[in-house]
């Protein structure tokens, strides 16, 4: 039987150190997924990912449990990637295929060239939303999480998290549309 | 040239949650709109990027190398919460306030000369002291308390602002505490 979160909590507060590694193990591949889509970078990603849990366990006396272990974490995560990415601004800009680079050798040789250079293309859009926009989507699309916990996550109104999603998908087309050569487009439609 | 038709289906793009396949009457104009159908071809491109695709697996010891990352002690809380901190200055500044705006006749009352000789006896200090007080109000109360309080209510305008501005840079202090650790 699979032990709920708050008693793993509840255990980890009461001095069990090794039942935050069952926390670990339930949630890397989740907060590791995401750190992957915000950072593009897999170094970064893993990095971002252990001190997020590190993080999370220096702060767990002062979880309120007023949500999930979950949301907490990504809350966690969140605010990790985004310090993250300030650095990152401030030393060096985003390059643009470095995802391709890592993704799974299974998956790669699959692509052919056109679809790699979308994909990068899209990357490349994305890396240029604002954070917070990137945030959503991410959160959104790729961990498919429902609009309240994403608002729960990010501390923002339900509302504003719809707007955000909104407002970052026209951009993200915008973009695209802007960069990518039209006879390509069309060529792809129905 | 954008038509009103082509703003709806952008706003319809903009406002449906993930729209994989368009309804007829959408359809029906990007059927017969080329920019349209560029919206239409970029969605479908930028959806289908964004659908959760594989990560890079993580290393089989990740968890062991977090774990050797954590401290060995508990998770414990701090001992001063950032409310309690927030509480006092509050209160601090609610003293400050009172005090400042106290007319001089009912500073003079609380002054360490004035009751000295009382603190002979402690009792006797606080009947004194209170007798003081008391008698204090007595004589402020009926004749200008508003006078006094416009007097003085710059100054508790200002320390208001003060208080408030406290509070403001406290909770923002706090929440940059906090962002990490929630």
């Amino acid at each position: 039987m699979i032990e709920p979160d708050h008693e793993l909590v509840a255990r980890v507060r009461a001095g069990q150190r090794e039942a935050f590694a069952q926390l670990i193990t339930r949630y890397q591949a989740r907060i590791f997924h995401t750190t992957f889509r915000m950072l593009r970078n897999r170094e970064d990603a893993e990095e971002a990912a252990q001190d997020t849990f590190v993080r999370a366990y220096r702060g767990l006396a002062r979880f309120r449990e007023d949500a999930t272990f979950s949301t907490w974490l990504y809350r966690i995560c969140c605010n990790v990637c985004l310090n993250y990415l300030e650095k990152k601004r401030t030393a060096r800009p985003w390059p643009a295929a470095v995802a391709l680079e890592h993704l799974p050798a299974a998956e790669a040789p699959d692509r052919d060239f056109a679809q790699r250079e979308r994909a990068a293309l899209v990357e490349q859009a994305m890396a240029d939303l604002p954070d917070h926009f990137r945030n959503v989507l991410i959160l959104y699309h790729t961990q498919q999480l429902p609009y309240q916990e994403i608002a729960e996550i990010l501390g923002l109104p339900l509302n504003t998290v719809k707007t955000h999603l909104f407002r970052a998908r026209a951009l993200l087309r915008r973009r695209m549309l802007q960069a990518m050569p039209q006879e390509e487009l069309l060529s792809e439609v129905m | 040239m954008r038509n009103s038709d082509c703003q709806a289906f952008r706003r319809f793009l903009d406002e449906s949650a993930a729209p994989q396949a368009l309804p007829a009457v959408q359809l029906a104009h990007v059927n017969h709109c080329a920019a349209c159908r560029r919206e239409w071809a970029a969605h479908r491109e930028m959806m289908a990027a964004l659908e959760p695709g594989p990560a890079p697996e993580l290393p089989p010891d990740f968890a062991a190398r977090v774990m050797a990352r954590l401290p060995q002690a508990a998770p414990r809380a701090s001992r001063v919460e950032m409310e309690t901190v927030l509480l006092i200055v509050m209160l601090l500044a609610g003293l400050l306030t009172a005090w400042i705006s106290l007319p001089p006749s009912s500073k003079a009352v609380l002054a360490y000369e004035r009751i000295a000789p009382y603190l002979d006896s402690a009792r006797a200090w606080l009947s004194r002291m209170l007798a003081g007080i008391v008698a204090a109000c007595n004589k402020a109360l009926p004749e200008s308390l508003g006078e006094q309080f416009f007097a003085h209510s710059w100054k508790l305008v200002f320390i208001s602002l003060v208080t408030l501005l406290v509070a403001k840079i406290a909770l923002l202090f706090e929440n940059r505490l906090r962002r990490p650790l929630r």
